[in-house]
């Protein structure tokens, strides 16, 4: 379908006037939702692949964020009507400590790029508001994000803490200096190398 | 217990099995760099194991090629020492060191303070009964007692009698530091010292002439805990005794340089009477034994921003008796006495112009003086200038790679003391980088051209484009006696556009805050030893600066943080004006700034 090709090129390039067109028209011309949205999704896996191989670096990935998020604006109503509704939750954020959001931003727009449903506590989270937030929403996965070596300790608390309320959330950690080490000896469920593998974990770990 | 022989120095040294091979080349002097403190993630600790038996290497698989770890190569801090080994560490050379002691800026005016004042007092009799310290306010010709220790008045009467009452009170202040035995030619000497993350350097001076006497640097020995203030700080966490063992590293350093300028002065370190210090606020923490810990997480926290006076023993740092001690002010927990030095040297606290200063270290630090008031940030680029996080990349030592380009269409690169290519340090990263873009062979988001697109962008340098274990490379130098070839990777570029967008999105917020333009700015000043070496076409070519800077604007103004220390050494004025600089410098915080975000984005790109 060359609409919804020119649709995942125009993601992929970050051109963000032409994504808004092009998916006012799909959804004008009563496309599936669902097949529109998958193009929106191998847009993004196309990114995250890119950025993964060091292809294309973080304006990229940000800028294809952004035209991504503005076709999505647009196309979630007609989802919703469709009764199409992501299959997955996360909360993510960065820890207690840490206010870097850069690379914790990327890992929530490839998620919901993969058609995850994202929810953002922000910077210098609290154990508490993770475990918080992942009860009231119900939340499949906690993302935690460290930069600081001081601050990673704050990702061991937050999975004892996700442990001792008896919440079966999973948690996923990541950020520059953490390493799969760091989260097997924390007993994270996952950890991610950069926003692309962090997709590729996150669903492998709901599909467990 | 196993032995360990280390090549090339032949030094030996019997270790506890099980010890950790980065600890015992550490405790056996051997100055072996470990970027990240030993957890195996930065893959600085290479060293070549000649003979002995030791575990295939496992962790960091990137650090070491499987030819490579075939032929004996292993990350120390990975290895354990089981038995006895033959560990070849390379040479360990001298970092370079920018220690210039002709500064420029602001001219010293000793206020002479700190002295040393020769008495030939006459002797108590019952005529004349003056206490002791009476005695000497006498023959200093003071109205009242100088300010004394408890601890030297109670010495008092066995010193004066001891030396039958020919002394040299030493003065600082109206406070009397010490009674010595009567020298009518001694000196009152002071030391002026900045502790840079990397690199200590000091400088003796004659207090009364002003005069610089000698100058010595060393590696600061902290660096064995990481690289980075962060992870030093981290590791102090650990508890009391950490923090002590990084106290007592800097401290014998301090005392180093201290027996060095001395012996080259032909001096005593006992005629030491004052030591000024700069340096960031983590090293003034470390030095002074403050805990850390809360510097390094939001809201980030000094113990202490002020400048301190102390006594030079009470870090354990012996100089003359009763030597003080004092530590240049901080202006924030990431913006540091290195700075108001920086600021204090040129007088930039002072000028009407528009002028950044930028000390582009890992902490990159920032300040910019606009419309009679001035501005700091602190914007943490990371360690790559230094070398860390690059593939190939190293410090400013003998064999780095530090200036790379093409002449007559010719690439060529030069190497610290013409030695043989070890590595690639910032300047030479910097370089290359600028190379690259000139040639067309990195394009304005950062990506390396393969070898088939190079052949049209640039043919003379498409040769030069290869296939890393990690993907696209550049070769910058081939393969040696040993050595593996060392090329700059396309993940190495990324790296790079981190550093340099975190300097130049710093220099962007800050001249945004007070509604200026690059093209504003009449001076900019790059302070330490990266900033003194880079080319500023380099800085300019990759953005490290960001666009719109006048070239000839852009000046190095060398060991900025040391001439400053050296001002606050001489006079009690500049003391006072580096305490109303730190008081009022307005701190920037960049941390949750949606503009700082926005400008690095951009600023992570080059210019076209
Ligand atoms: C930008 C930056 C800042 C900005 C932050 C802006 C922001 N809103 O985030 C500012 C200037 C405010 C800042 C401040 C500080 N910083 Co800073 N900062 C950096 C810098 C330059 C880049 C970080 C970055 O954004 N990288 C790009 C992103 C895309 O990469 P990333 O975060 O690693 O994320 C990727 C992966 O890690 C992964 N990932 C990330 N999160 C998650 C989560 C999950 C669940 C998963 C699966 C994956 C994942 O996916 C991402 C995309 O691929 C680095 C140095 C460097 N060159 O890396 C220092 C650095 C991280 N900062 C550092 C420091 C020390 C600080 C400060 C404490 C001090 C200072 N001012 O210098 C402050 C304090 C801030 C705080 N408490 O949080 C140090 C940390 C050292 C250490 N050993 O811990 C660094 C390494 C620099 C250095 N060596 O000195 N910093
Ligand atoms: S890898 Fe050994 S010190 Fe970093």
């Amino acid at each position: 379908m060359e609409l919804l090709n020119n649709l995942t090129e125009a993601v992929k390039k970050g051109k963000r006037k032409d994504a808004e067109a092009l998916v006012k028209q799909a959804v004008e011309q009563k496309l599936e939702a669902g097949t529109i949205l998958d193009s929106l999704i191998a847009a993004m896996d196309d990114i995250g692949r890119r950025f993964k191989a060091n292809e294309i670096f973080v304006p990229e990935v940000l800028i294809a964020a952004r035209a991504m998020k503005t076709a999505m604006e647009i196309l979630e109503p007609v989802l919703v009507d469709a009764g199409i509704k992501p299959e997955y939750k996360v909360v993510i954020g960065t820890v207690r400590g840490d206010l870097h959001d850069i690379g914790k931003n990327l890992v929530a727009m490839m998620l919901k790029g993969a058609n995850f449903e994202v929810i953002d506590l922000g910077t210098d989270v609290t154990p508490e508001k993770f475990v918080e937030a992942a009860r009231d929403n119900g939340a499949n996965i906690i993302c935690m994000s460290a930069l600081l070596t001081t601050t990673m300790p704050a990702m061991k608390e937050t999975v004892d803490c996700v442990k001792s309320s008896g919440l079966k959330t999973l948690t996923m950690i990541g950020g520059a200096p953490v390493t799969q080490e760091y989260a097997d000896e924390i007993g994270a469920s996952g950890y991610g190398a950069d926003a692309a593998t962090a997709v590729e974990v996150a669903r492998s770990l709901v599909s467990a | 217990m196993p032995l360990i022989t280390f090549q090339p120095s032949g030094k030996k040294t019997n270790v506890p099995a099980g010890t950790n091979l980065l600890d015992a080349c550490h405790r056996a002097g051997m100055g072996v760099p470990a970027s990240c403190g030993g957890k195996g993630l930065c893959g600085k600790c290479r060293v070549r194991i000649v003979s002995g038996k030791v575990p295939p290497h496992v962790g960091y698989e990137q650090a070491l090629s499987p030819s490579e770890a075939a032929a004996g190569w292993r990350l120390a801090c990975l290895v354990s020492v089981e038995s006895d080994l033959v560990v070849d560490v390379g040479e360990t050379s001298a970092i370079r060191s920018v220690i210039l002691t002709d500064f420029g800026g602001v001219r010293p005016e000793p206020d002479h303070e700190v002295k040393s004042v020769p008495l030939e007092l006459p002797k108590p009799s019952l005529a004349d009964q003056t206490c002791d310290i009476g005695r000497i306010m006498r023959g200093l010709g003071l109205e009242e007692y100088p300010r004394c220790a408890l601890a030297l008045m109670q010495q008092l009467a066995r010193k004066l009698r001891e030396h039958d009452f020919r002394i040299n009170a030493v003065l600082f202040g109206n406070e009397l530091l010490a009674v010595e035995k009567f020298r009518p030619e001694s000196r009152a000497l002071g030391l002026a010292v900045d502790i840079g993350t990397t690199t200590v350097a000091g400088l003796l001076f004659d207090l009364q002439s002003g005069q610089a006497l000698a100058v010595a640097s060393r590696t600061n020995p902290q660096a064995v805990h990481g690289d980075d203030v962060v992870t030093r700080i981290d590791y102090a966490n650990r508890g009391d005794e950490a923090r002590k063992k990084l106290q007592g590293l800097i401290v014998g350093a301090l005392g180093e340089i201290l027996a060095e300028t001395c012996a080259s002065a032909s001096a005593e370190t006992g005629e030491v009477f004052f030591i000024a210090v700069g340096g960031n606020t983590t090293m003034h923490h470390l030095l002074l034994g403050l805990e850390p810990v809360n510097i390094a997480a939001s809201p980030y926290i000094p113990v202490a921003k002020r400048g301190w006076l102390t006594r030079a023993s009470h870090v354990g740092l012996r100089a003359g008796e009763g030597a003080r001690l004092y530590t240049v002010p901080n202006i924030s927990a990431y913006v540091g006495g290195d700075i108001v030095a920086g600021l204090l040297a040129y007088d930039l606290h002072n000028c009407d112009e528009t002028v950044l200063l930028v000390d582009v270290g890992t902490n990159g630090e920032i300040a910019l003086r606009a419309d009679g008031a001035t501005y700091a940030c602190s914007t943490a680029a990371g360690p790559a200038f230094e070398g860390a996080r690059i593939s190939c990349g190293m410090r400013a030592a003998t064999g780095a790679i530090s200036v790379v380009g093409k002449r007559d269409g010719k690439f060529f690169i030069e190497t610290i003391d013409d030695a043989p290519a070890r590595g690639l340090c910032g300047t030479g990263l910097l370089d290359a980088v600028a190379l690259l873009l000139d040639c067309g062979l990195l394009d304005e988001t950062g990506y390396l051209l393969d070898r088939d697109e190079a052949k049209d962008a640039c043919p003379e340098l498409a040769e030069r484009i290869i296939e890393d274990k990690t993907g696209t490379a550049f070769l910058l130098a081939e393969k040696s006696n040993g050595h593996p070839h060392l090329a700059l990777t396309q993940k190495d570029i990324r790296e790079f556009q981190l550093a340099k967008g975190a300097v130049a999105a710093g220099v962007r917020v800050l001249l945004e805050t007070v509604g200026k333009n690059t093209s504003d700015l009449t001076r900019v000043c790059l302070a330490g030893g990266f900033g003194s070496y880079l080319k500023p076409a380099s800085a300019l070519r990759t953005g490290l600066l960001p666009q719109g800077i006048k070239p000839g604007a852009v000046e190095a103004v060398g060991n900025s943080a040391l001439a400053g220390t050296r001002l606050c050494l001489l006079s009690g004025r500049m003391r006072d004006e580096a305490e109303r600089i730190a008081r009022e410098v307005k701190y920037i915080e960049l941390s949750g700034q949606l503009s700082f975000q926005e400008a690095f984005t951009d600023e992570m790109e080059f210019p076209v």
